[in-house]
């Protein structure tokens, strides 16, 4: 190839393979830096942006108070743990569901309670829609719903803090340009040592990377969304994975930038999906059969390879089905609050995931088949909470993989070499791999080897399930826990987001999509260390592996669409219209004598810099979102007084 | 909402469960990182099972292994080679106390921090404290005969002569059957790992024990008719002595006085001197371990009390334990801990070595005995050597005993155990051949052969 001639004829080449030791010395140093920044900002923004509910309507009681009703969905009855609770002996614990929908329709669902629900004096059957002002009569105790208008909902928009306040994320990004840059450096550098063979997809690659990144940012930027901290963190991986290609199968760097493209618009159209609740619960059922098609097709169409049958091969294109139902699994899992108490639904959904696990578990596919499980159990927590059920199912699993241990010998050898990988390590047996992995993990140090200059990535699939290995030995454990660290925040904010979660659907989805997240990490991490026995998993968005890049990108779109910070979300709509109209008052506002708001802005403020969160704090796992002291706070804002007169 | 919201606390379990798993992981690295790195499969630093980055140099500066582009290159000389088998390693790492295995990580340079990273790539370079040298002259002086040669400065703890035979030559190794009794114990580094019936060398640990705890030690006298009756038990001795005390009996290495001694002494104290003496103690040297010896305190009054005297029964001792006792007995009391590193270096960072203190100065152990007592035994040996192995030690300041003891398989260990009482030449030393025959006869002259090499 004439670049390569030319190349070859510089002289600046020799020169430039003698910068390689100086250049990896830096490069050590300066990537994980870089890569503690971008993880520090992204932290430091999502814990402190407040937790700021929104507020949807409110009940008025018959003891002349208020409640505000700060989601979508909210259960109303005698028991302490639901959103309104009404200490009334008629009420039963979980009486009434009143949940509204994306064209603010407000309905009543009786969650078959004993004394029954009226709505303006006539009897309730399952469920009907409520307006505006209609008094709901639950068994004898009245309380009347009380909407919000569009300029009201519009002025709350306003009233919220936007994301990116305190840390800009165009700044985040920018870091992770700087580590990329960097990466793409020392990789070619290390690529020119032989120079027979340069690759141009290593810059190449690493180049479309950096494009993808801006372009997704400049395009959600201009749709008017500031928040960027959980892609921002998906791309850091994205680029750690790069990192590793670049060293396992540089031929493969444009191939797999391609994928983090595809990624992102798979994210981005699942986003969309999930804007609308109405459409995302309709296509519930389509998507999850579409998944059990798709496994079952693997069962026609795969061919067998390295033991499994876990790949279709469509024009060229090989793909693992596995990766994509686990998108299917989590729409089905999710669920509407109104739909969690009745059982039959919940028994759908075990059938389901029966189905989807029993399926992997005859591929063989061990390794996916805990991860749908350990969803299953999270999902069937989230919309039961019955402990019974839980334990019951998992005693069964156990049970069932104790017959699997004793029945199939592939992965009784996995179990008899966990904990004992000194003793005889073989590539056959097993041990080799957790032993390699080990090596290179305690070679790297803290620092790595520097990119691209690692040995574990010749190991077979090490790009893959050993990946922790590779990306500790080449760019220090540092990073390869920072990867870790990054799975686990995904964690925390989606257990922080329920808070003012619209809908259970998010919640749960958002759950499911984690708890994927997490399980995999855990699989693939401590299995390829001997913590646990090794299984063949991906690390989401790390490990090599088309399907696994659009498939962990598409389960990121659960996550972002829990995140209800104004503005923050693709998959959360902006109201555009309710702000154009709070705004429109905000105009004859100036006749009344009603706060504007800009006073509004400044209480927010004010109270900030005494350091008193306004509703409740901003711990992320404590939010005290206790309905009584948020009706208290809620006072404080102050525009709630000129919007009672219009009501 | 709000109880769906609460539910999702549970997904807390699968973080926590994830930074369990990796604070379990960190801990596992930090304890067992350094055996990880040097796994004879990570080909960051293993080249076809070969070590291939680092060096190893004698004291002098001579080249006695270093990884180039053809694995592990050994020094040029056969016998220096064979000399430091054992100091050194072989290829196959078949020599768990040598440098090649045990200190892989201080070669590849590993740290829990780095890695086995090192700027230039080629790991670090390690100086030992041995003199290649002498240690040809030593496994020269052994004339094939299995046994060991250990000979350390007193003063510094470094050991200059390490040779333990059988041995042979890392660069043509041969082939022999494991079981071959002329083979018996070859990847086994005698000096570190071995231990050994001591025979009548322990008579100095006996001595020891007396002179410290009866006031008349010097001038107690026992009679010796060759042999004398315990407990219905015959202790033979190798002469017939007559009426005799310490001077004499230690340098006729009379049975009968220290059997009396070990006697008068009872099985506890016996036992309590031999620990202080640092005898059946592990010790450091550098990241290796000495094999602890043995000494069954026995019954009083039993035969089994009085043959522990002389060094009989259970007892057993290790080469470089001794000579580390030898050391203690010349300066006082108390002994410099043993090593056999002189100096790790990786060309950035000055590396820290065991058993040297800040500013240099060497580690000393627990004291063996009071100075007093180190005094007046210092000066006994001294006097055995110049009046009983006149002749043996020209020129030579040596104080020492010399042993034969009694093994159950063929001839008795020679041994012969000392220090040179020589403040230029600071230097203990102990020489063991097995099946050798007389301490005298077999083992001083050994001891010679290297001294007057080490002196020069």
């Amino acid at each position: 190839m004439d670049i390569e001639n030319i190349l070859q004829n510089i002289d600046g080449i020799a020169a430039l393979e003698r910068t390689l030791p100086f250049f990896t010395f830096l490069s050590r140093f300066i990537l994980p830096i870089l890569a503690l920044v971008i993880l520090l900002r992204c932290l430091q923004s999502l814990l402190r942006e407040r937790i700021e509910p929104e507020v949807w309507g409110y009940l008025s009681l018959p003891n002349a108070t208020r409640v505000a009703l700060c989601h979508w969905e909210n259960l109303i009855g005698r028991t302490k743990t639901a959103d309104v609770s009404l200490n009334y002996p008629t009420i039963s614990r979980s009486h009434l569901a009143l949940t509204r929908d994306d064209k603010a329709r407000w309905t009543a669902t009786d969650l078959g309670s004993k004394a029954g629900v009226t709505i303006n004096g006539s009897k309730l059957n399952g469920k009907a829609e409520v307006r505006k002002g209609d008094v709901l009569g639950l068994g004898g105790v009245e309380v009347a719903l009380l909407d919000l208008n569009p300029a009201e909902l519009g002025a709350q928009s306003m009233a919220r803090t936007k994301p990116g306040l305190w840390f800009r994320p165009s700044g985040t990004f920018f870091f992770l340009t700087l580590f990329i840059a960097v990466l793409a450096v020392q990789h070619s550098i290390v690529n020119i040592d032989t120079l027979d063979n340069f690759n141009m997809q290593i810059p190449l690659g690493f180049a479309a990377l950096a494009a993808i990144m801006w372009g997704y940012f400049f395009i959600v930027r201009a749709m008017g969304r500031t928040g960027f901290e959980v892609e921002a963190m998906a791309f850091f991986l994205c680029s750690v994975s790069m990192s590793v290609i670049a060293t396992a199968a540089p031929h493969e760097m444009l191939r797999t930038a391609g994928m983090i493209l595809g990624g992102v618009i798979f994210f981005i159209v699942i986003c969309f999906i999930l804007r609308d609740l109405g459409r995302a619960k309709l296509w519930r059922w389509p998507i999850g059969i579409a998944g059990i098609l798709l496994l079952a097709a693997g069962f026609v169409l795969a061919e067998e390879l390295y033991g499994a049958r876990r790949w279709i091969e469509i024009g060229g294109f090989r793909f693992q089905p596995s990766e994509f139902v686990k998108i299917a699994f989590i729409f089905v899992g999710a669920a509407s609050l109104e739909r969690l108490f009745a059982r039959r639904n919940l028994f759908s959904f075990i059938g389901y995931a029966a189905v989807c696990v029993g399926m992997l578990a005859l591929q063989p596919d061990f390794g996916s088949a805990a991860v749908f499980f350990a969803t299953f159990l999270v999902i069937a927590f989230l919309r039961s909470g019955d402990w019974t059920t839980i334990s019951l199912a998992l005693a069964s699993v156990v049970f069932a993989g104790f017959l699997v241990l004793t029945m199939a010998p592939h992965v009784a050898a996995r179990f008899a070499n966990w904990g004992n990988i000194w003793e005889y390590p073989n590539w056959f047996s097993g041990g080799m791999q957790q032993v390699r992995t080990l090596s290179s993990t305690a070679s790297g140090g803290l620092f790595g080897l520097g990119a691209g200059e690692g040995v574990l990535h010749s190991v077979f699939a090490a790009d893959a399930d050993m990946v922790f290995g590779v990306v500790a030995e080449e760019l220090g454990l540092l990073i390869a826990i920072m990867c870790v660290v990054i799975i686990i925040l995904f964690g925390v904010l989606a257990i922080r987001s329920t808070t003012t979660a619209r809908s259970s659907f998010y919640v749960i989805a958002a759950g499911a999509a984690v708890t994927m997240f997490l399980a995999q990490t855990i699989l693939n991490v401590f299995g390829a260390l001997d913590i646990i026995p090794f299984t063949g998993i991906t690390f989401p968005f790390v490990s090599r592996g088309g399907s696994s890049m659009l498939a962990s990108w598409g389960m990121l779109a659960f996550i972002k669409a829990a995140d209800t910070r104004q503005n923050a979300s693709l998959a959360v709509k902006l109201d555009r219209k309710a702000i154009r109209e709070a705004k429109l008052e905000e105009y004859y506002d100036e006749y009344d004598d009603v706060g504007t708001y800009d006073d509004i802005h400044d209480d927010h403020y004010e109270e900030d810099r005494r350091g008193e969160p306004l509703d409740g704090g901003i711990d992320p796992l404590y939010f005290n979102d206790n309905t009584q002291d948020f009706n208290i706070d809620s006072s404080t804002w102050d525009f709630s007084d000129g919007w009672e007169d219009r009501l | 909402m709000k109880k769906v919201k609460r539910r999702t606390y549970s997904i807390l379990v699968l973080v926590l469960t994830t930074c369990l798993f990796m604070t379990v992981f960190i801990f596992r690295l930090v304890a067992d990182g350094e055996a990880w790195a040097t796994f004879p499969t990570n080909q960051n630093i293993y080249r076809d099972g070969h070590l291939a980055v680092g060096a190893v140099f004698d004291r002098n500066g001579v080249p006695l292994v270093a990884a180039g582009e053809r694995g592990l290159e050994f020094n040029q000389n056969t016998a220096i080679r064979r000399a430091t088998f054992h100091v050194v390693g072989d290829r196959r790492g078949r020599i768990g106390t040598s440098t090649l295995v045990a200190h892989a990580g201080d070669l590849v340079g590993y740290n829990f921090f780095t890695g086995t990273y090192s700027l230039g790539g080629g790991g670090n370079t390690i100086q030992l404290t041995v003199d290649a040298e002498l240690n040809r002259v030593a496994y020269n002086a052994l004339n094939g005969r299995r046994g060991a040669v250990v000979v350390m400065n007193y003063e510094t703890g470094e050991v200059i002569v390490n040779v333990s035979n059988p041995s042979y030559d890392p660069v043509n190794p041969p082939t022999f059957d494991l079981d071959d009794p002329v083979w018996n114990g070859v990847y086994l580094n005698r000096v570190i790992s071995g231990i050994y019936t001591p025979g009548s060398t322990f008579k100095v640990v006996t001595a020891a024990a007396a002179i410290d705890t009866f006031a008349d030690a010097m001038t107690r006298e026992y009679i010796c008719n060759g042999y004398t009756i315990v407990a219905g038990n015959r202790v033979t001795c190798l002469g017939t002595h007559g009426r005799i005390s310490m001077e004499r009996a230690m340098g006729v290495s009379c049975n009968v006085f220290f059997a009396e001694l070990a006697l008068d002494l009872g099985g506890p104290l016996l036992r309590q001197y031999t620990e202080r003496a640092g005898l059946l103690s592990a010790h450091n040297v550098d990241k290796v371990r000495t094999a602890p010896g043995n000494f069954t305190a026995a019954e009083a009054g039993s035969a089994a009390l009085a043959w522990s005297g002389v060094g009989q029964s259970e007892n057993l001792i290790n080469p470089l334990g001794m000579a580390r006792f030898m050391g203690a007995v010349a300066r006082g009391g108390t002994p410099v801990e043993p090593r056999l590193i002189e100096s790790i270096s990786s060309g950035i960072l000055p590396e820290s070595v065991s058993n040297i203190l800040p500013g240099g100065r060497a580690a000393t152990g627990n004291a063996a005995l009071p100075p007093g007592t180190a005094a007046r035994l210092s000066t006994l040996l001294r006097d055995t050597a110049i009046n009983y192995y006149g002749g043996t030690f020209p020129g030579l300041a040596v104080a020492g005993k010399t042993g034969t003891a009694e093994v159950d398989d063929g001839r008795p260990h020679a041994w012969f155990v000392g220090f040179l009482d020589d403040p230029h030449n600071p230097l203990a030393f102990v020489v063991i051949v097995e099946n050798g025959g007389g301490g005298l006869s077999v083992a001083a002259p050994v001891a010679n052969t290297v001294l007057q090499a080490a002196v020069r």
